[in-house]
């Protein structure tokens, strides 16, 4: 029905015409199934976004228990620590990067107001994922290569291992850069021209 | 509720989305959405509204994700298309109409063609319904335009 007319008009009856419930599961059996598949791809998300966690619980143990056996040479011991440090902080900041995200979950908003709200999410997720270099990538691989420098330092001359240490250093900071400044910003910016255009528009008809 | 609002949910899903397996998945989606919102539905709208509102926001956030896994979309022939069931035809032709609109007049258009007021339009989109007026007039014309003109080439 149009805001002026009680009947429904011509399109409306066009529109309405396909009346058929195409399935023959029950609503009920219907919301069982989407549960279970809803379950299982929870846990797939889950999966992929707790990376930090299973990195800092299988690893920052290990870096611990390396700080208390490097006792005797020091730059290892540091790098331990760094790496160890730099693992829980990350398990920390992003778990509560995933809280912030739980907001999206009240779906009852206006799209207007969901939009705004996802626009926000978004860019919080951009700069979360162009800033994991500098505060979580630069200081693990830092100290990577401070624990692994007086090995490689043992069995290489000075001028060797160092420039055996840049290299991986600066190798591990481009992958970490093209994983997460190139493709997952470039997603995120993708979905945030999106929810910009239709802001706009919605914005363009007021 | 799904009672009540099965069908019109089925019809909004294809809008959003072109291949009928993803239209199911998609209603699914709004369905369990729906679900899980209830038990804080606080009444402060109607429950067609309430309902609308979390349709098309968890459409848009699903059609945003399927479309950057595909890339692509599905061509509009591979809709499943009977002729011989009355008015198959001209739903598919209303329906490739609504698709040519921009996202933001889609989701108006939907609404109206639901039978939604301009009042209930409003409160679902979050726009006034003065805006929602005058765009409305001008999109059922540009319809009726789009529809007359693909009757006019047959």
């Amino acid at each position: 029905m149009t805001p002026l007319q009680n009947e429904p008009d011509d399109l409306q009856k066009v529109w309405r015409g396909d009346d058929r419930t195409p399935t023959a599961v029950g609503h009920l059996m219907m919301l069982k199934l989407v549960q279970e598949k809803r379950r299982s791809l929870q846990d797939f998300l889950r999966g992929e976004d707790l990376t930090s966690y299973t990195i800092a619980v299988a690893f920052a143990p290990l870096t611990a228990f390396a700080i208390w056996k490097s006792r005797p040479v020091f730059l290892m011991q540091l790098g331990f620590l760094l790496m160890t440090v730099t693992l829980v902080v990350g398990a920390v900041v992003t778990w509560i990067n995933q809280h912030r995200g739980s907001a999206l979950r009240q779906m009852d908003l206006s799209v207007r107001e969901y939009q705004a709200q996802l626009l926000r999410f978004l860019d919080q997720r951009i700069r979360f994922s162009k800033g994991v270099k500098y505060w979580y990538a630069t200081p693990l691989f830092l100290g990577f290569s401070l624990a692994i420098y007086p090995i490689a330092s043992h069995f290489l001359p000075l001028f060797w291992s160092l420039l055996l240490i840049i290299a991986m250093f600066v190798l591990l900071e481009y992958l970490t850069w093209r994983m997460h400044d190139v493709q997952r910003v470039k997603d995120l910016q993708r979905r945030k021209d999106e929810v910009q255009s239709l802001l706009r528009d919605m914005n363009g008809l007021e | 509720m799904l009672e009540t609002y099965g069908r019109p949910l089925r019809r909004l899903c294809k809008v959003y989305l072109r291949d009928a397996a993803e239209q199911e998945d998609l209603f699914q989606e709004i369905a369990f959405a729906i679900w899980t919102a209830l038990p804080n539905f606080r009444r402060d709208s109607t429950e067609r509204t309430w309902a609308y509102r979390i349709a098309h926001n968890v459409a848009l956030s699903y059609s945003a994700k399927r479309r950057r896994q595909q890339c692509s979309e599905l061509p509009m022939e591979t809709l499943p298309c009977d002729p011989a069931i009355e008015g198959q035809v001209q739903r598919n032709e209303l329906l490739d109409a609504v698709h040519q609109l921009k996202p933001i007049d889609r989701h108006l258009v939907v609404l109206y063609l639901e039978g939604l007021t301009a009042r209930e339009i409003a409160e679902v989109t979050g726009l006034t319904v003065d805006s929602i007026g005058v765009r409305l007039s001008r999109m059922k014309h540009r319809l009726a335009v789009m529809l007359h003109g693909k009757e006019n080439n047959k």
